[in-house]
């Protein structure tokens, strides 16, 4: 898959897509069963490392982790 | 009626959560809304479970539950930008559950690949996961352009996605 809809993807996730770009991966997800499960990978690695990440801050006592 | 156990509840719900939270992270993107409807769920899986027909999958059960619990999210806050149409959110929803067993794959090969972030990656990680800001706080808070946020975090996790896939592709080619 191209990085061009990974980063589609990720700025979906993020909340950040314009409308435009709402409407265009919507569509790329119906075109492809592959395109929904390339949605749900992406989707996976997100939440994970929002759990990691709080998990980091809890183990440094609510310090920065970088 | 019949009566189950709160351990066997318990133990398919934990099982699920992985799964369950990615599907719900992937429509409410601010993570407290996230969080909060989450806890919705367990508390309807809990009261329902007496429905649940035990011949079929818990986690797409626990799906459909939480599939509910967003469209009243969305009702409810008016947030129709963070959605699909209906066919796209179905199959998404599908698509969570018949992949429940690579959440923790998943997440294996990620902390190894997260040990190999530097610093300033971990930075802007933390701005995004820990404080939930969105790319223009952060710009904001970093003082630079929101374009170079956004370049940064794409790069970020095309090297987090790449690292994941080849740990992945690696265990699997391990007889």
């Amino acid at each position: 898959m191209s990085d061009h809809w990974q980063n589609r993807i990720a700025d979906f996730l993020d909340g950040s897509p314009s409308e435009e770009e709402r409407v265009r991966l919507n569509e790329w997800i119906k075109s492809d069963p592959r395109n929904v499960r390339r949605f749900v990978r992406e989707a996976m690695v997100h939440s994970h490392l929002h759990d990691l990440m709080k998990a980091e801050e809890a183990m440094n006592g609510g310090r920065s982790v970088a | 009626m019949t009566f189950y156990s709160k351990e066997e509840i318990a133990w398919q719900w934990t099982a699920s959560l992985p799964s369950v939270a990615a599907y719900i992270r992937s429509f409410a993107h601010d993570f407290h809304d996230a969080q909060d409807i989450l806890q919705d769920v367990s508390m309807a899986v809990v009261r329902k479970y007496a429905d649940y027909d035990q011949n079929k999958p818990f986690v797409a059960w626990a799906i459909g539950i939480a599939r509910n619990e967003l469209l009243a999210y969305r009702r409810r806050k008016s947030v129709y930008r963070q959605f699909f149409d209906d066919e796209s959110f179905e199959k998404i929803g599908e698509a969570f559950a018949a992949a429940e067993d690579d959440m923790d794959p998943v997440l294996e090969a990620l902390q190894q690949c997260m040990k190999k972030a530097s610093g300033k990656s971990k930075g802007l990680l933390q701005l995004r996961y820990i404080e939930d800001l969105r790319y223009e706080d952060i710009a904001k808070a970093l003082k630079v352009s929101v374009g170079s946020i956004k370049v940064g975090m794409h790069r970020l996790r095309a090297a987090l996605r790449n690292c994941v896939e080849r740990r992945m592709n690696n265990a699997r080619s391990v007889p």
